[in-house]
């Protein structure tokens, strides 16, 4: 399946400048919103969003999902 | 001389034009560290009950910390504290930029100002040198202009500039102090003061080329610089300075917590339009080609975070001039998702005409929102308005309502006395759209999310602030990643969501605590602190001790964070202001959030109200009024505070 992945604020860096944090992913079916953040290497921790709602990271991505990623701030 | 610390006060009675200095002990600056609990030292002891806040009575003072000015990030901080004239309740704020070191090397470490002068001047102190000057031909300027007229007339570009714009002069209350023409004391009105007295400005130079300025242990410093500068990359400020504090809008949206439509919703379908990443890739000074990490990041003296941000926009309707900076977080907020407008250009130049006329952006913006939901409910008309349509989503008009507050025109005049002041002046039923804690507008985090910072809010002595203890996060979902740092605190046992449990209030005070001292000593709460920042609580400690050569403890910090609270909360008391006045604005109560993922969402009154008697208690303060027992101001060594509060 394809996720659509776009990477916010610092987790952009993740990626190469000119993606500007969006790039698009094939995974196997059943693989979760974890292995997006294990597959680009990013080591921060994060918070997620799957097609704009909040979402853990043990969350089952489905074919053509938008997935957010943020680079978690507790204060603020 | 002593390390870190001046030794010297300068005092200004403005009435009479007298200039004095005053020599405190070591055992004073290590009792309030500086800032905001050294302001209250002379606020306390010097200025009469019941003060009118825009009076010669009132004082207003300035001061930095004992390690403002250090060679190392996130020290150069300025606190200005006197009573406010938006809350009528103590008021106090911080500023970073270069001002604050500049004023420490200019040879002071506060300045204490009194009365009224009868006309316009500005303080000038130069190298340990000081006088009164003319501001009669600065009056009603801008902060830009009056800027570089002072750098043409002291003949040094390199002077610090404090100054208020004329919405200080015309005692906006919610004016603020500006240096750098982008840096402010935003809360509580301290630039009204500053106009009230007539005080245009306060400008500083340390000696040329020459900083004077000892450290105790100086290559420790230097080397807590090099370890800061070299763990950015990989800290929770790395994504801060290269985005700016809006980079986290997107992650407040999804949790529900970016407070839309004056917090009648938790999300902002526009959101993207005004976060940190798009300001990035568009309106930052050169990423027309690629090179804003260069041109459109600021920083702060010293500071390698370089957090700030650089905005410039050449064409269309909102043209913005990058010597004013850029909007936070909280501004892209206020302007922005309170108001419903998605209009980044618009934003920028909100912000830039709040740098200009010098205004707190928070109080604005939310003041405007709150006019914005009164019209779309019928409470505030075109008739009141001078013909403007002040609709959420109307970013010509919120752009128009900040000019016209600005400059005091028409319904801005209005305005410009804060949402709460207005609404008893409106009537109709306005207050109950009012986000007010305190008569402070509140900022851009949600107590329906945040419930230990809906406690912060209600209590803090000058009105609802987001930086005076750590989020809830933390010591929720999040506590994982900080289980290390919240240890030297003796926090380990994180709390349901939403919680308001003895030990989520345990959380809220004891942070509090630090936040408190961190205002004092006067570091920035990006750089210091006890969960995300790049340093922690106890390199803090180590800081304080490598400038003044201390052998200082954490407790000791906290004490006197503690401390600095206590004195605020006893100003208020001596005010007649107590648990009374401890509240959040009715609508959080009464009205469920609506859309995204805190639909439905309150803040629920029982568990509240009881979280208020163990935040007291955990105080020690009387729980029926909220005040500081004498007890307690006793093992604070402010015995002499209960005694002027005759508890
Ligand atoms: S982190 Fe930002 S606000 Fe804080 S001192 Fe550094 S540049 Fe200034």
């Amino acid at each position: 399946m394809k996720i659509n992945v776009t990477l916010h604020g610092i987790l952009r860096d993740y990626l190469p400048r000119p993606a500007k944090g969006k790039t698009t992913l094939t995974l196997p079916d059943g693989a979760r919103v974890a292995e997006v953040v294990q597959q680009l290497n990013i080591t921060r921790s994060v918070s997620a969003a799957v097609n704009g709602e909040e979402a853990e990271l043990d969350r089952v991505l489905q074919d053509d999902d938008q997935l957010q990623l943020f680079q978690l701030i507790g204060g603020g | 001389m002593p390390y870190g610390y001046n030794g010297k006060i300068l005092h200004v009675n403005l009435t009479s034009g007298e200039l004095t200095v005053e020599e405190p002990p070591e055992s004073f600056y290590r009792q309030y560290l500086g800032g905001s609990a050294l302001n209250m030292h002379y606020l306390l002891t010097q200025m009469p009950a019941h003060a009118d806040p825009l009076g010669p009575d009132n004082i207003l003072a300035l001061s930095v910390g004992v390690t403002t000015g250090a060679p190392v990030s996130g020290q150069s901080r300025m606190t200005s504290t006197a009573k406010s004239p938006l809350t009528g309740a103590i008021g106090d704020a911080q500023c970073g930029g270069f001002f604050p070191a500049e004023m420490k090397f200019a040879g002071f470490d506060a300045f204490i100002i009194k009365g009224r002068s009868p006309q316009p001047v500005y303080l000038w102190v130069n190298d340990g040198q000081y006088e009164l000057r003319d501001a009669s031909h600065l009056w009603g300027k801008i902060t830009g202009e009056v800027e570089a007229i002072l750098h043409e007339e002291l003949g040094d570009k390199n002077i610090e500039v404090a100054q208020i714009g004329p919405a200080g002069e015309t005692m906006v209350r919610y004016a603020a102090i500006i240096n750098m023409s982008n840096r402010a004391n935003g809360r509580t009105g301290m630039g009204a003061v500053m106009g009230s007295k007539n005080l245009k400005a306060v400008v500083v130079r340390g000696k040329k080329g020459k900083k004077k300025f000892t450290v105790a242990n100086k290559q420790a410093i230097i080397d807590m610089a090099r370890y800061g500068a070299k763990i950015i990359p990989e800290s929770d400020v790395a994504g801060l300075g290269k985005y700016g504090t809006a980079e986290t809008t997107g992650s407040q949206q999804v949790v529900g917590g970016l407070p839309s439509y004056n917090f009648n919703s938790g999300v902002f379908d526009e959101w993207e339009a005004i976060d940190g990443t798009t300001m990035y890739d568009t309106i930052l000074r050169g990423a027309d080609v690629d090179k804003q990490d260069l041109r459109g990041r600021d920083t702060c003296y010293s500071c390698t975070v370089r957090c700030k941000r650089v905005v410039e926009i050449t064409e269309g309707p909102y043209k913005v001039d990058p010597h004013y900076g850029g909007p936070e977080y909280e501004t892209t907020s206020t302007f922005g998702n309170y108001c419903g407008v998605g209009d980044l250009a618009a934003v920028a130049y909100a912000n830039q005409v709040c740098n200009q006329y010098g205004m707190d952006t928070i109080s604005c913006g939310a003041t405007i929102a709150w006019a914005m939901e009164c019209f779309e409910n019928g409470k505030i008309t075109t008739d009141d308005t001078g013909g403007i349509e002040l609709k959420f989503g109307n970013a010509e008009a919120m752009v128009t309502m900040t000019e016209m507050i600005a400059r005091g025109e028409g319904f801005g005049q209005l305005l410009g006395l804060g949402s709460a002041a207005a609404a008893e002046a409106i009537g109709r039923g306005t207050e109950e759209y009012l986000i007010t804690s305190h008569k402070q507008e509140a900022p851009a985090h949600m107590p329906q999310l945040k419930s230990s910072l809906g406690v912060i809010y209600a209590t803090n002595p000058f009105g609802a602030d987001h930086q005076s203890s750590e989020h809830d996060a933390a010591y929720e979902k999040d506590f994982d990643s900080y289980a290390e740092r919240l240890k030297v605190l003796d926090l380990t046992q994180p709390q349901p969501k939403r919680s308001l449990t003895p030990e989520k209030i345990r959380y809220a005070v004891q942070t509090q605590y630090i936040y408190s001292a961190m205002d004092s000593v006067n570091v920035c709460q990006f750089v210091y602190g006890p969960t995300w920042q790049l340093f922690h609580v106890d390199q803090l400690r180590d800081l304080i001790e490598y400038v003044t050569g201390w052998d200082i403890t954490v407790p000791e910090i906290m004490t006197v964070g503690e401390r600095r609270l206590n004195m605020l909360r006893a100003f208020n008391a001596r005010e007649g202001i107590d648990r009374e006045q401890d509240k959040l604005p009715e609508k959080m109560f009464k009205k469920a959030l609506k859309g995204g993922r805190s639909d439905g969402l309150k803040v629920d009154r029982a568990q509240f109200e009881a979280a208020l008697d163990e935040y007291y208690r955990q105080n020690e303060w009387d729980i029926e009024t909220g005040i500081p027992t004498r007890h307690k101001l006793e093992a604070l060594d402010l015995g002499w505070v209960a005694e002027m509060l005759k508890i």
